[in-house]
């Protein structure tokens, strides 16, 4: 009886446990020993579940219906993998065309050339302000940084202390944005 | 005929004989039309504000002030508007139980969704080509760039043609209309969202996954004139995947 009741609570604490280890995985790099035990207890439990459970999932998915569902969810997977792959080529080698009115997303090539040797951190300092045209919310602003180089050899990655102040100048009140943006060239 | 163009002709009649069309499309146009209309009075403020301070005619870009925050404002709109447009394509067929009898029709299920997909967008790409009367009037009276306004309109109908997939899907699952209007609006709502997660997390793998994986970015990056293959790339994947699941939904029936 005891048995019968542990059993799901086991299933469903190693699902938790294998979920976090992942989730683990993709916020911090550092944390590798709590993954790999996250990741080891949730294979045990879920071995076990499945062990104990043997039977019932074997008439379950011996079910007409189960089956056609599980195929259905291996085609729909099977899309999902085409798709990642089709998108990942188009980050990595799709074109792009600047049509803006001003050219902003385009640099010129002496800026490209000196982006290509740096060694260190940029630091980025915007100035905006609220009657600006196009002026948006200050999170915003981090994402051109990015769309300056796609299609290039560099990765760029903005740092996190990010500092936003406030600049009193005699016109009007300015808003200053002090980012670091580290630029490496791709492996 | 093709039975897809007969499906396609059946299902345009339907909407044009029914009233919801007429009022989506008629709240449509006037929201696109007023918004403009402020947007317009809004950057005229600004000129006669700078002819104030500078004592000349000032050279406004109107592609700022205008169109581009018309393209922000129309997705907000696009958001509430499909999801009534959709809502009824499977969900009818299964209230009036003649889904059962189009699911025996010699007509492949292939050929049920796109057919119902291609009128609904049809009918959204009609709606949409009635509010280029705005620039096309505004052309007249003044200069601006034509091909931020060209992307601007091709991420419209991207945005439009994913939401309507989503919507396409909601109406596979449930019988009921209004449901299924809901449920269209929550999924996109839920793919909106993830833009705002992926900015939570901030440069972490997930963040980033997350982010692509909402439309913000790329809807955004399109109405400001980058044209990019990923984004184009994102929203047919996009479409493709919503179509793909509504057709393993209505295949489902022949087995459930």
């Amino acid at each position: 009886m005891a048995i019968t009741i542990l059993m799901p609570i086991i299933g469903i604490f190693g699902g938790i446990l294998g979920f976090t280890g992942i989730l683990l995985t993709t916020l911090t790099e550092t944390a590798t020993q709590t993954v790999l035990l996250f990741e080891g207890l949730a294979l045990i439990c879920l071995t076990v579940y499945f062990v104990s459970n043997w039977h019932r999932l074997k008439t379950f998915s011996a079910r007409r219906s189960t089956r056609l569902g599980f195929n259905s969810l291996l085609a729909i997977a099977l899309l999902v993998g085409i798709l990642v792959i089709i998108n990942f080529l188009a980050i990595r080698h799709g074109g792009r065309w600047d049509l803006s009115e001003t050219q902003k997303f385009t640099l010129a090539p002496q800026t490209y050339q000196v982006l290509g040797q740096l060694k260190q951190d940029v630091h980025v300092r915007l100035f905006s302000h609220e009657r600006s045209p196009g002026f948006r919310p200050t999170e915003t602003y981090w994402r051109d940084i990015p769309t300056l180089l796609p299609g290039l050899p560099f990765r760029l990655s903005i740092q996190k202390n990010t500092l936003i102040s406030h600049v009193n100048l005699p016109s009007r009140s300015w808003i200053q944005l002090c980012f670091r943006v580290r630029v490496r060239p791709f492996m | 005929m093709t039975p897809v163009s007969i499906l396609i002709s059946k299902e345009l009649r339907c909407f044009f004989v029914s009233p919801v069309f007429y009022v989506v499309g008629t709240i449509f146009l006037f929201i696109s039309g007023f918004l403009a209309h402020l947007m317009v009075v809004n950057a005229g403020q600004q000129a006669v504000r700078l002819l104030q301070i500078q004592h000349s005619y000032a050279q406004l870009n109107l592609n700022d002030l205008v169109f581009r925050q018309l393209f922000y404002s129309m997705d907000m709109v696009l958001m509430f508007v499909l999801p009534i447009l959709t809502m009824r394509l499977f969900a009818e067929e299964r209230k009036l139980r003649t889904f059962e009898l189009l699911l025996t029709s010699p007509i492949g299920i292939n050929e049920i969704i796109s057919a119902k997909f291609m009128s609904v967008l049809l009918i959204f790409l009609g709606l949409l080509s009635l509010t280029a009367f705005t620039p096309l009037v505004l052309s007249i009276y003044s200069t601006f760039e034509w091909n931020p306004i060209l992307t601007g309109y091709l991420a419209m109908a991207l945005q439009g043609t994913f939401f309507l997939s989503c919507g396409v899907l909601a109406s596979t699952m449930t019988e009921n209309q209004v449901v299924a209007a809901f449920l269209s609006f929550g999924i996109i709502l839920a793919i909106w969202l993830l833009g705002s997660l992926g900015g939570l997390l901030g440069d972490t793998i997930l963040g980033t996954t997350l982010s692509y994986l909402s439309f913000t970015e790329h809807y955004d990056r399109l109405i400001r004139g980058l044209l990019d293959v990923k984004d184009i790339v994102y929203y047919l994947s996009g479409t493709g995947l919503m179509l793909f699941i509504a057709h393993r939904i209505v295949d489902s029936h022949r087995w459930q």
